[in-house]
């Protein structure tokens, strides 16, 4: 009996500590980096850095250039958030919302001339990322790529 | 109120209680010797399973080792150790110790050591049969009994306790004690007299 | 002072036969049996009990093990001696804490993994909302690699620079 108790007691307070340390670690900072990317037919354009984006999209999308126009790092903790400008007039302001079951949540909002234009929440995994585009640019789209990593 | 006999070895209880609060591993040798087969046949009354008191034993000496420095010799030593058998074999069930034995082996007239059966010995003279098969219901009858009955029993059979005794050590009336132990008597005997038949 | 009991009392005389009487109802109890066979039974039958009962139990000693006792004992008296580290290092590996070390180390790991490990093989973001004033949007996954991408298509206002 003696050993049961022993063994629940154990169970409760390593269980305990899991959680508060899964709980601590969703205040953890989460390391963001935004690439934003011009993707057009207009050739000679390609950045060879994109290669393996234009590899992933390739099934997706039809441009034939990829070319990284600016790159952000932004580092956020939980519920702060980070603004980027974008050309056009436009800025996107990313917000953390938490992190949970492996995921963060981040709110994405893409403004244009100060306004809100489009917005999304996005649970997204560690060391992975998201592609949020369609914005005409020049003679191509802008594709703003989101990687996370906390 | 130390009795001051001497036992087999030569030394008095009161040199015996200092040796073992010293730790000397002679003093508990003699301990176990002298007082095993007592302790023995009193938590197998109690428990009727030979393993358990076994075990039961075991762990009443460890006890010993673990409480002596605290023992003031309000009572005798065995009077200590008895109390401690009783409740440590009341209390085995409650524990789940039992559940991680593999065999139950409970008590019975033949069979002595291991798991293994012995085999029954071929036609013995009547007499032995009819002892054997007298043993036999009156282990029956014993298991019919509660715990408590039969630890009542074995203080009074074999410890020769008294009523007040016994009622201050079980924490009863002594009147409870009284009628515990007619009817176990009572069952003994139905079971008995059940069990021989007509015979004599 | 009544010579004689009243009526045949069986407890009675299990009473008388453990001592427990006083000498009054002792001496009741004696006059009583002489002259009550089935009272005077009953004291047979307990004495009769009794003896059955010390053979029985003696009979039973055969399963005990005096050496193996003592064994046990010896060996928890040295061990309470040895230094303590020893006993430290002892108690870790006992099976009292080895049982629970082993059975919490596999709830925390399952703890571990039911909080940690995100299903296998998902979308790298699972899009909770999406709105915007915007023509259309649409949600697009690679196909190799899972990343997920949003697009819109923004609705025809201002200037393109």
């Amino acid at each position: 009996m003696k050993t049961y108790r022993i063994t629940l007691l154990f169970a409760i307070i390593v269980s305990i500590l899991i959680i508060q340390a899964d709980k601590a670690w969703s205040e953890t900072t989460i390391d963001l980096s935004v690439k934003t990317i011009l993707a057009s037919q207009k050739p000679g354009r390609d950045d060879p850095n994109l290669k393996r984006f234009k590899d992933e999209l390739k099934d997706l999308f039809r441009y034939s250039s990829y070319q990284l126009l600016s790159r952000d790092n932004l580092r956020l903790n939980q519920k702060n958030s980070g603004t980027i400008s974008l050309p056009g007039n436009r800025s996107m302001k990313i917000t953390s919302k938490g992190i949970s079951g492996g995921r963060v949540t981040l709110q994405v909002e893409m403004f244009r001339n100060n306004r809100q234009i489009f917005q999304t929440v996005v649970r997204l995994l560690n060391d992975s990322e998201v592609t949020v585009g369609g914005p005409k640019h020049e003679d191509g789209n802008l594709l703003i790529n989101i990687f996370a990593s906390f | 109120m130390v009795s001051n006999t001497s036992n087999t070895y030569g030394w008095t209880e009161d040199e015996l209680i200092e040796r073992l609060k010293k730790g000397q591993e002679e003093a508990y040798r003699i301990l176990v010797r002298e007082y095993h087969s007592r302790l023995y046949s009193l938590a197998c009354g109690i428990t009727m399973d030979r393993e358990e008191s076994q075990d039961i034993l075991q762990e009443v000496f460890l006890k010993v080792c673990s409480n002596i420095k605290g023992f003031k010799g309000k009572s005798s030593l065995f009077t200590w150790l008895r109390r401690i058998t009783v409740n440590e074999s009341l209390n085995w069930r409650r524990r789940a110790k039992r559940r991680f034995r593999w065999k139950h082996q409970p008590l019975d007239t033949e069979g002595t050591e291991g798991g293994v059966e012995l085999e029954r010995q071929e036609s013995g003279p009547e007499a032995m049969y009819q002892k054997k098969e007298l043993e036999k219901s009156l282990n029956n009858g014993l298991n019919l009994l509660s715990e408590e009955a039969r630890t009542i029993f074995a203080l009074r059979e074999l410890e020769g306790l008294s009523y007040d005794e016994i009622a201050a050590q079980l924490n009863l009336s002594k009147g409870t004690v009284s009628s515990r132990l007619f009817y176990a008597r009572q069952r003994l005997k139905e079971f008995l007299e059940k069990d021989q038949g007509g015979d004599s | 002072m009544q010579e004689n009991l009243p009526h045949c009392d069986s407890e009675l005389i299990s009473r008388y036969y453990d001592g427990e009487l006083g000498q009054v109802e002792r001496s009741q109890v004696e006059r009583h049996i002489l002259v009550c066979p089935s009272c005077k039974q009953s004291l047979e039958d307990i004495k009769e009990i009794s003896s059955q009962y010390g053979a029985h139990l003696a009979h039973q000693s055969a399963g005990m093990n005096t050496q193996e006792t003592e064994k046990h004992v010896l060996k928890y008296l040295r061990r309470s001696e040895a230094p303590l580290w020893t006993r430290i290092k002892e108690t870790f590996l006992s099976k009292k804490i080895l049982v629970p070390a082993t059975a919490t180390a596999c709830v925390a790991l399952l703890l571990i993994s039911v909080l940690r490990t995100p299903v296998a093989d998902s979308p790298s973001a699972i899009v909770t909302s999406v709105s915007g004033d915007v023509s259309s949007i649409i949600i697009l996954e690679a196909p190799e690699t899972r990343q997920t991408i949003l697009w819109f298509n923004e609705r025809p206002e201002g200037q393109s620079i």
